[in-house]
């Protein structure tokens, strides 16, 4: 997957989460955890995800801190490397 | 304090991973803790004393059995076709099997009990203050004496209502926490932490919690091993709310968010001893005046 697919399956998994939550458009710079899109839960599940999307397993300990603050900052935790 | 070859003798080995407090040290665990009692009557606190046994109703409600399984102790007696036997099965540890069905076990923490108290109601824009203290119990496969012990001692600080306010009440708490450790001659820092969960959702939680910053432990390094949390300053959001059905409005739209904040008192000596030694009369002055505050309440055990 490109950089540009895997954003748009990130942004397009948080607006099927984040129904009836989620008040006007999610950009890349939308605080995810300040507008109460994402859960305890919804973290357990989107970490699901994105082992889906990678094909690989993630290490939460090893993860930066502010990982869960907007998509940019998803993508760059989870597949910048 | 006496000593026996070098080791501190203020610490009575009970055996089954469970030590008791004399002299000096428990004079000390006690002087903390009723400076910690101040704190709490100063932001209000209600005082609360609760049982020991905790419902298994109450913690299935938290999802404790999921995050924590490793660590429940249950309360339960054996069944009636065996009580005229009981010493022979009890001591041939035949026991297995011929246990009731268990309806409470020995609680864990202490706040708990508050969102029980709570539960179904409606609590009203007003920030809520408890205070509450006493042993908790958490098994332990390896445990250790003031540091890891299957009961120790907790006091805490329950909040519950608005969660600005919970945040601003959790960060004086924890402030004065560091001030009294560094009174104490202490190096402890606050960190964010997470829990140890349990189980496939851990993950989650512990990445959700640690980026919400929804709990600091006061950490002290010790001379071995890895740091002692001493103290912890937590934020629930809703969480407990939403389990226990505690609402801030009439109307209940809205749940309560709730924190807390614990003290681990035995790791508190712990902490000390580590840093000063045994000997009360090499501890720091505000130690030795902790001591002198607590050693009237020793006689009450």
């Amino acid at each position: 997957l490109t950089e540009a697919e895997i954003r748009d399956c990130l942004r397009d998994w948080i607006r099927e989460r984040a129904q009836g939550r989620l008040n006007g458009e999610l950009t890349d710079e939308s605080p995810l955890l300040d507008l109460g899109l994402l859960s305890s839960l919804d973290v357990t599940e989107l970490i699901l995800y994105v082992e889906h999307l990678k094909g690989d397993e993630v290490d939460v300990e090893a993860l930066e801190p502010g990982l869960l603050t907007n998509i940019n900052t998803l993508y760059r935790g989870f597949f910048g490397d | 304090v006496a000593s026996e070859d070098g080791r501190e003798t203020s610490v009575l080995d009970c055996g089954c991973g469970t030590f008791g407090l004399k002299g000096d040290y428990l004079a000390l665990l006690l002087g903390i803790d009723r400076t910690l009692v101040g704190w709490a009557s100063e932001l209000g606190a209600a005082p609360r004393r609760y049982p020991t046994l905790i419902s298994t109703e109450t913690l299935l409600r938290t999802d404790y059995y999921t995050s924590f399984p490793s660590q429940a102790t249950f309360a339960v007696r054996a069944v009636p076709d065996v009580h005229a036997e009981l010493k022979a099965v009890v001591g041939e540890a035949r026991l297995q099997g011929r246990l009731d069905r268990p309806t409470s076990q020995l609680r864990p923490a202490l706040c708990y009990h508050v969102y029980e108290e709570l539960a179904g109601k409606v609590v009203g824009p007003e920030l809520l203050v408890f205070t509450t203290g006493g042993p908790c119990y958490r098994h332990e496969d390896e445990p250790a004496r003031l540091t890891r012990q299957r009961e120790f001692t907790m006091r805490e600080i329950v909040l519950v209502g608005d969660p600005e306010a919970i945040r601003e009440r959790r960060l004086t708490l924890r402030r004065r926490s560091e001030a009294l450790a560094r009174d104490l001659g202490l190096e402890a820092k606050a960190e964010v932490a997470t829990d140890v969960f349990f189980g496939t959702a851990s993950r989650g939680r512990l990445l959700y919690q640690r980026e919400r910053q929804l709990k600091w432990e006061l950490l002290q390094p010790l001379r071995q091993g890895d740091p002692l949390a001493i103290a912890s300053f937590n934020l629930h959001e809703e969480y407990f709310g939403h389990a226990f059905g505690i609402h801030r409005d009439e109307a209940r739209s809205l749940f309560v968010s709730t924190g807390c904040a614990a003290w681990g008192l035995e790791r508190w000596v712990a902490a000390l001893v580590d840093r000063h030694g045994p000997e009360a009369t090499r501890w720091p002055e505000t130690a030795r005046k902790l001591v002198q505050s607590g050693a009237p309440l020793e006689n009450l055990g």
